[in-house]
């Protein structure tokens, strides 16, 4: 029989986790000029990527992709259920299809982890930042970052199956977090550069679009459409028992982002870590989004936004289908008002599934794009994933505080005996 | 479809304004406290990297 640990056992696992992994962030991947290494990669199209690993690419840690390519597998992997739905079979298959699909995304993490670093590491070398830029210079610090994505992967699937949270988001989120603390020094430090009012101006202006930014992310994470269920009655005369399916405007949560923005940067991502330039590579390089050398470069926005309000369609149809919902609602002998089940409810389900993903896709571009037109307005570099930053931030906390309440009402029953030890 | 799309806006249960600032507030906290543990562990580690490396 599986070994099931305590409460505190599994908080406590987490963590040590977490620390594990900033602790491996913290050790420099030999072969490599460090100082060189960040001027080569930071910003441009690198942005997202030093976000999403906590800054561990412009360090050069032995981390220096973190969970990236796993994200990107698991983005791979649920494009391709469309072609092969034998994919969909296996997800579905409760926790052992569950253990078999993170298997298989780690499988392909690991090559695209491996194609990742080396590409990384001839750009370094191209630019001349590797001490011994030999065959074995280049294999050797390859081969150390892809074993530690494998590791980064198991140490997630870990915390998902033995301890508490989302091992990828709560990753994900240590990263992000851990460089907010020096990021802020150093736009207080560049403020304090001028005169003091207006240095005091900028700062409470920045903290000021801080806690907005947060406030309407929280707002459209909390919005969502009640449809009104109505159970049959259980024996003549009793009550009618009614419930609600909440649809939330942001289904997808942070994913169509994700999804959208590691798609757009991908060919500038590519080009850069094999050198080749080409005007073209400026649509899918954010920098340079509304330049005025460049103005056509502006069409990758508008590109980047459609596939914002694309992938938050395809994440909710693939996170709830109306067909399997009218099925289960079927089952349990609930009907819509006025919606008579089968296919007419699946149709309504999805008619109203339609409007919410196309407001919470709008909201999303509003997210994503508030920070890439100030980055544009005020040249700030580094803003431009501010709004990606934050709403992976306040969805990652506020799917962890669930599943901290949720953990917390099971360990009290527990300690009860209301469900036995 | 604009139409349509603020109809439907305007029926979606959204948070009270104080149940908003509430909830804002917690996740702010959070956020800043744990960015400001990690920033405190990060420190320990780099300096016992530096140490060994």
């Amino acid at each position: 029989m599986k070994r099931q640990f305590s409460f505190r056992t599994k908080v406590l696992g987490t963590l040590a986790i977490v620390l594990i992994y900033r602790l491996l962030s913290h050790i420099p991947l030999p072969g490599v000029d460090h100082m060189y290494a960040k001027a080569v990669l930071s910003g441009g199209s690198l942005n997202l990527l030093n976000i999403l690993t906590g800054g561990n690419l412009s360090e050069m840690s032995i981390m220096a992709l973190g969970i990236t390519p796993y994200i990107t597998a698991s983005i791979i992997l649920q494009l391709l259920e469309v072609l092969i739905p034998k994919l969909t079979d296996i997800r579905e298959d409760g926790k052992e299809g569950m253990r078999k699909y993170k298997r298989i995304t780690i499988y392909l993490a690991m090559p695209l982890g491996g194609i990742e670093a080396v590409g990384l590491l001839l750009r370094l070398k191209a630019s001349g930042a590797l001490t011994h830029p030999t065959f074995l210079g280049i294999a050797a610090p390859a081969l150390l970052v892809t074993v530690n994505v494998l590791l980064l992967s198991l140490l997630c699937q870990v915390i998902d199956e033995k301890f508490f949270g989302n091992g990828t988001s709560l990753i994900l989120l240590a990263g992000m977090l851990s460089s907010w603390v020096p990021d802020v020094t150093r736009m207080v430090v560049s403020s304090i550069a001028g005169t003091i009012p207006i240095a005091v101006l900028k700062i409470v202006l920045w903290i000021a679009a801080t806690v907005l930014l947060f406030a309407f992310t929280t707002y459209i994470s909390s919005c969502e459409k009640n449809i009104r269920i109505i159970y049959a009655r259980k024996a003549p005369g009793a009550a009618r028992q009614t419930g609600n399916i909440p649809i939330k405007l942001l289904g997808g949560g942070v994913v169509p982002i994700i999804f959208a923005s590691t798609i757009i940067t991908f060919p500038s991502l590519i080009a850069l870590f094999f050198g080749a330039t080409h005007p073209a590579l400026y649509l899918f390089d954010m920098g340079h989004w509304f330049d005025p050398n460049t103005p056509w470069a502006t069409i990758g926005f508008v590109l980047y936004l459609t596939m914002i309000i694309g992938f938050s369609y395809f994440y909710q149809t693939m996170s709830l289908s109306p067909w399997k919902l009218s099925d289960d609602l079927r089952q349990s002998g609930g009907t819509i008002a006025g919606v008579r089940p089968g296919p007419p409810t699946a149709e309504y389900l999805s008619r109203q599934m339609k409007y919410v993903t196309a407001l919470g896709g709008i909201a999303l571009c509003v997210i994503a794009a508030a920070p890439l037109v100030a980055s544009a307005l005020t040249h700030i570099s580094g803003l431009a994933f501010f709004g990606t930053g934050v709403i992976i931030i306040v969805s990652v906390l506020e799917e962890t505080t669930k599943a901290w309440q949720a953990e917390r009402v099971g360990h009290v029953y527990k300690a009860k005996g209301v469900f036995g030890r | 479809m604009i139409k349509k799309l603020y109809a439907e806006a305007k029926r979606l249960r959204k948070p009270t304004r104080p149940e908003l600032w509430k909830k804002t507030g917690i996740l702010l906290l959070e956020a800043v406290l744990a960015s400001g543990a990690l920033f405190g562990v990060d420190l320990a580690f780099r300096a016992l990297v530096g140490l060994f490396l």
